[in-house]
């Protein structure tokens, strides 16, 4: 049977058990990734499924049930189990939501490309790998080296009782490369691009602007440096850091705590609740003026890029932190309307099995007018810092704590010794607030995340947080460490 | 969910029909979750979820390739396989180690299954969660947590004539009260519902809340503290990849330059052991080897390292059953039931024999700072409390720690309280613990 016609089904069914809404979303997603390790190719998938989620509402309670079970008998069963769950919901406690969704679309959506993956030989993704792979073992000390490349198709076909019927085939694509080095005693691994590469929606250019083969010896030559490197300093110094620690930074303190279910605390027993409320909205100070972060799901390339979400909300831009203020949060239809307000279509599932939940998108925080050199030079003593290594922060998103893999001290505005180890902490609205200067368009690139948690069952979600580098005056470095 | 039998013979004979393969191995994953989520007292997320992954790897002339699918007729099975067998003609160099564990003689797991847990109706979980609003109510908190339920399945074949299968029932809850200006936590995880008591876990989170009232704030610095659990297992869980026969080998891990050396306190021995009966999983791993039991550390001393069948070729040793190729970011074998004997004493005893430190109930957010030298970095959470001459006398805000993970068990006392607890990738049987140095490095406003 064809979606419409399983789609069908399944809406009537759980029409006739009495569900005032229901909407059900197919998933067809193929996954592959070819894994090299140390001149060996050691992994080479190519997996694919199909299934889909239903969502029914009833007497102010959801239910959602997911089955890969595609005959008319399975929607029909599954359908009837999302109405018996929302019931059941119903029948216990406070009623949570006050109504069913009400705006409908027709709509196709591909991701677009520039080349085709499907039509990038398995020899010439291998060959790719196992050059730049080769390039990383630039001497005895790199004990391992790896390199990834991940390529994603998912086709979700959503449709709900008041008349959505959505298509969308999204692209994403990534690589990266990794070394290890060990010595005296320490470890050390170098990451490129970024902490865990480059990830985008698009086609193989996303692969080709990773530049795997032209870092790889740099990346082997850094990790080895760093084995003898002498250990970052501890007190308050000026720092600067690199794009993609930056986005981690974005990822960890605003866009999770401007996840509007977070705030309302959906997320309480988990993945924790916010510091931002919505009553906070025009009056609190998130960082200084120089500091805007905005919802961007239409970003070219974005990892989270769609034309709808995953509750079929139209993706669009919306503020969440405009000139240093709190301007909004992250939403679904239900969450906004808490506060009055339209959804900015956060909604996203993991895949077909998974319930729709409010997730970080494509987060980006606008650039600034300097370059990296501008942004160091302005430095008498400080750090420069690249590259995620570790990652803490408490369950309210205010204290926290993050490594990253190299450092570089700065003295009177240049760059000097190279530092292992390098970390630093904060509270998140000090940190933004000592944010003085971001580097310009020229430096600002889309970070993908391909591996955010949140939500129970976990769910891991694919989010974008697009930054530049940026400096950040009389930070906390050097923790964790005794030395 | 599919009958035992019929899984098994699904992989089997999927496995029997190599096609061009020099050998074949299907896993068969089945997996039907139902939970009930809720937050300020009412349900706000309830869901169902069920599927079927059917996972192929294929040798051929030494080369591997996998693939994987939902679908389940015979025509998209070839052709799952013959993907397969695709990406193993097309990989450029065989792997000098490419095989597939043989057929030997191995052990049933333990088969009890709860029909009960596997099979709990939304209204049984809904009933459930109304229990905890009624008593979150009395106390004037509110709750969030969940209740889950529901049964995994594992069927392993290749076409050497392994085929091992596994299924389990599972059941769980987690609460966490909001009091004005405090919360508290408590869980339990169990494979079976009758022991799932949610009234019981209720009142430990709303008495943690209520105790914890009005949270002081303490100087940083160096404390005696007792950790439940929760805590232990989570901490420990950042020493499972050092057991590694892959960082082992490549030097990152402390056992490296560790292995038969003394590296923690006398007391401590942590086992992989997947047949402590708190644990009830899966006795083989995802090649079907069956998994061994080990002293990881024995008497403080760095004893072993897991391995599969690549890692066993490697190096040269036995393998010990412990692939763990459906974990994404694995590099390697990793052990995934980790067990710490407990010692003779009371979690209420080490609190009284305690004259000033801290119990932690819950951690947040603990991640590896430096993996080599097993420093990691963490919050406290949800229940948080200073002692003072044996005896539990306030609530305290949140603090963030880093600590030296094998440093803090070389001066450790276990309590004869052991749970089930469970992360991402692993689950542990552990008890609670006292270390006598935890470094507290910063403290927050809640």
């Amino acid at each position: 049977m064809s979606y419409d016609e399983l789609a069908a089904h399944a809406l009537a069914t759980a029409r006739m058990r009495g569900a005032m809404y229901t909407d059900i979303r197919f998933e067809d997603m193929r996954s592959e990734r070819a894994r090299v390790r140390n001149g060996d190719v050691v992994e080479l998938r190519d997996d694919r499924e199909s299934g889909y989620g239903i969502r029914a509402f009833l007497d102010g309670a959801w239910g959602f049930a997911s089955s890969d079970d595609l005959t008319r008998e399975g929607v029909d069963r599954t359908a009837a189990r999302a109405v018996d769950i929302a019931r059941a919901s119903a029948a216990v406690g406070t009623k949570r939501f006050a109504r069913a969704p009400e705006d409908a679309h027709v709509a196709k959506y591909a991701t677009p490309f520039e080349r085709d993956p499907d039509a990038v030989s398995l020899d010439e993704r291998l060959a790719l790998l196992l050059s730049a792979e080769r390039k990383l073992h630039v001497g005895p000390q790199i004990r391992s080296a790896q390199g990834v490349i991940d390529v994603w198709r998912t086709r979700k076909t959503f449709y709900s009782s008041i008349g959505s019927r959505i298509e969308q085939d999204v692209r994403q694509i990534g690589s990266s490369i990794d070394a290890l080095a060990v010595g005296g005693g320490e470890a050390q691994d170098r990451h490129w691009p970024g902490d865990r590469g480059l990830y985008l929606t698009g086609g193989w250019e996303v692969v080709e602007r990773a530049a795997l083969y032209e870092n790889a010896e740099r990346i082997g030559e850094e990790a080895v440096a760093l084995l003898t490197a002498a250990q970052c300093p501890s007190g308050r110094r000026d720092i600067v850091l690199g794009g993609s620690q930056v986005s981690l930074q974005i990822h960890e303190s605003c866009g999770h705590a401007a996840e509007l279910d977070r705030a309302m605390g959906w997320e309480a027993n988990f993945s924790g609740t916010s510091f931002l409320d919505p009553t906070q909205i025009g009056t609190l100070r998130y960082g200084s003026p120089l500091v805007t972060i905005v919802v961007d799901n239409t970003l070219p390339s974005g990892f989270a890029t769609c034309a709808f979400d995953d509750e079929g909300s139209p993706s669009g831009v919306s503020d969440i932190v405009r000139d240093g203020m709190l301007a909004g949060f992250e939403m679904s239809r239900d969450t906004a309307r808490t506060i009055d307000r339209a959804t900015n279509a956060c909604v996203r599932a993991q895949s077909w099995a998974h319930v729709p939940m409010i997730r970080m998108c494509n987060l980006n925080l606008l650039p600034g007018n300097h370059s990296l050199e501008a942004l160091i030079d302005e430095i008498d003593d400080g750090i420069y810092m690249e590259s995620n290594r570790s990652w803490s922060i408490d369950d309210r998103r205010l204290n926290f704590q993050f490594g990253c893999q190299i450092g570089w001290e700065i003295k009177r505005g240049k760059r000097t010794r190279m530092l292992r180890n390098p970390t630093y902490a904060g509270v998140t609205p000090q940190f933004w607030g000592a944010c003085d200067a971001i580097g310009d368009e020229s430096t600002w690139i889309p970070w993908g995340t391909p591996n955010c948690g949140k939500g129970e069952p976990l769910q891991v979600a694919r989010t974008t947080q697009a930054a530049a580098p940026a400096r950040f005056r009389n930070i906390e470095v050097g923790v964790g460490y005794d030395g | 969910m599919t009958g035992e039998d019929e899984r098994l013979s699904l992989a089997s004979a999927i496995a029997d029909e190599r096609g061009a393969a020099d050998a074949l191995e299907v896993v068969i994953d089945e997996d039907e979750t139902s939970l009930t989520r809720f937050t300020r007292n009412a349900i706000h997320q309830n869901l169902d979820a069920s599927q079927m992954r059917i996972s192929i790897r294929a040798i051929l002339d030494g080369r591997f390739g996998s693939a994987s699918t939902h679908a389940r007729d015979a025509a998209e099975l070839r052709a799952t396989r013959d993907r397969a067998i695709a990406l193993a003609r097309l990989s450029p160099q065989p792997d000098p180690v490419a095989d597939f564990p043989r057929a030997r003689a191995s052990e049933a797991s333990a088969q009890s299954f709860d029909e009960e847990a596997a099979y709990a109706t939304p209204s049984w979980r809904a009933d459930a969660a109304q229990r905890i609003f009624k008593h979150c109510k009395a106390a004037g908190v509110w709750a969030a947590g969940y209740i889950a339920t529901g049964c995994t399945a594992t069927a392993v074949a290749n076409s050497h004539g392994v085929a091992a299968s596994f299924r389990g029932a599972k059941a769980g809850t987690n609460v966490k009260c909001v009091a004005p200006t405090s919360t508290g936590y408590a869980e339990f995880h169990a494979d079976n519902l009758a022991d799932v008591d949610v009234d019981a876990v209720a009142a430990t989170a709303i008495e943690k809340a209520l105790l914890s009232a009005n949270p002081a704030a303490l100087e940083v610095g160096e404390y005696t503290v007792i950790v439940e659990p929760a805590v232990l297992g989570e901490l420990l869980a950042y020493l499972v990849p050092h057991f590694s026969a892959a960082l082992y080998h490549e030097g990152g891990s402390f056992l490296s330059d560790t292995l038969g050396s003394r590296v923690v306190g006398e007391n401590v021995t942590i086992f992989d052991d997947v047949r402590d009966p708190l644990h009830a999983s899966r006795r083989f791993d995802r090649e079907g080897a069956p998994t061994q039991t080990l002293a990881l550390i024995e008497g403080g001393v760095a004893r072993a390292f897991v391995t599969d069948r690549e890692w066993s070729e490697r190096l040269g040793v036995a393998n010990t059953g412990h692939n763990a190729s459906d974990l994404r970011f694995a590099r390697g074998p990793m052990p995934r039931n980790l067990v710490v004997r407990g010692g003779p004493t009371s979690r209420a005893q080490l609190i009284e024999h305690t004259e000033h430190g801290v119990l932690i109930t819950r951690s947040w957010y603990i991640r590896s700072v430096d993996q080599r030298k097993t420093i990691v970095t963490g919050m406290t959470r949800d229940g948080t409390f200073e002692i003072r001459d044996g005896k539990v006398v306030r609530g305290v805000r949140n603090m963030r720690f880093n600590v030296n993970l094998l440093e803090l068990l070389t001066a450790c006392t276990f309590a004869a309280d052991p749970a089930l607890t469970v992360t991402y990738a692993s689950s542990s049987v552990v008890p609670s613990a006292r270390f006598e140095r935890f470094r507290f490095t910063s403290v927050t406003d809640f």
